[in-house]
């Protein structure tokens, strides 16, 4: 669990000592947002070494204006979407404009289930399920959690377009909500959830033929 | 199925599951949704298979930021804290 948002008092504080110049709660907060700063700022520039000086500057400026912080966000949303807007302006500046395709994947309307598991239509099923998907509640409960297991959802992940990828660790990695997310990452409602399902989609399908792979040898 | 043109298929289904553990659905597309998962074992077992998919994710931990990068923060800290203390002074001097 990420401890940056635990209960609105907590923050309160945290922010309270961050006014105070607090090197202590400085670092927690690195501790904990640094590399999703980082990533969040590569998308929109053109090396790791850009993306972290946006990240210094970013500090600096969550810094100078943790002052005029008002708690109408959360504190971590409120860092990351400072991150994103350097990077993005860094990132016209580059002559680097990145499409928002490229961000979130060019396959947004596809379908995220292979329409050859479905009926086709003229059938009297149209549209249900041709062959019914395995039960994966025969497996052994610490399937699930294995190390196996687990570097699969990982790469999985780790391939997925950058924000179809960030998305999916802020919500389901780390817990975020939904509207951290959307404010954070500046997405809208509907933007914040096809992306996450897409990549849910992909990691439930990458587990399944991980599962499937394994029953058949 | 009593209502076949108001049902919602499994090729739809899935395409909303996020939706439904969202919260983001009406009233009546919820109820749509349920209605289709008390029928369909093969979308039970998917939705549940998203359950599990996004437990999984939730075991994974998040990347560590290197010492490198921990301490040169710290020196932005420490440099943004020696201007500020700096700046006081002279803001409260004679």
């Amino acid at each position: 669990m990420d401890a940056t948002s635990q209960t609105a008092s907590d923050e309160l504080e945290l922010v309270e000592r961050l006014r105070a110049g607090d090197e202590d709660a400085f670092m927690f907060l690195v501790d904990r947002l640094q590399p999703m700063m980082v990533r969040v700022a590569r998308m929109y520039v053109s090396s790791q070494a850009v993306a972290e000086e946006i990240v210094q500057e970013a500090w600096l400026g969550v810094l100078k204006g943790i002052g005029r912080f008002e708690g109408r966000s959360s504190l971590r949303t409120w860092i990351l979407r400072i991150v994103s807007n350097i990077a993005k302006t860094r990132g016209q500046r580059e002559g680097r404009s990145v499409p928002f395709a490229s961000l979130a994947g060019d396959d947004l309307d596809a379908p995220t289930f292979d329409p050859d598991r479905f009926l086709g239509p003229g059938e009297e099923w149209a549209g249900h399920w041709s062959t019914v998907p395995a039960d994966w509640r025969g497996m052994p409960e610490e399937r699930l959690a294995a190390t196996e297991t687990l570097s699969v959802v990982q790469s999985t992940i780790d391939t997925l377009p950058p924000m179809q990828a960030e998305v999916i660790r802020l919500r389901d990695v780390l817990g975020w909500t939904s509207a951290e997310v959307r404010n954070a990452l500046d997405l809208s409602e509907t933007n914040q959830r096809v992306l996450l399902h897409r990549a849910r989609a992909k990691v439930r399908a990458a587990l399944e033929l991980e599962f499937t792979v394994e029953a058949e040898t | 199925m009593s209502e076949p043109a108001n049902d919602l298929s499994c090729r739809e289904l899935v395409e909303v599951i996020t939706d439904y553990f969202d919260g983001s659905m009406s009233d009546a597309e919820r109820a749509r949704f349920d209605r289709h998962l008390g029928e369909c074992t093969g979308c039970t077992r998917v939705v549940q298979q998203f359950r599990e998919t996004i437990e999984a994710s939730g075991r994974l931990s998040e990347d560590q930021v290197s010492d490198e990068q921990r301490e040169a923060m710290r020196d932005v800290f420490r440099r943004w804290r020696a201007t500020t203390a700096t700046s006081e002074q002279r803001s409260s001097g004679p």
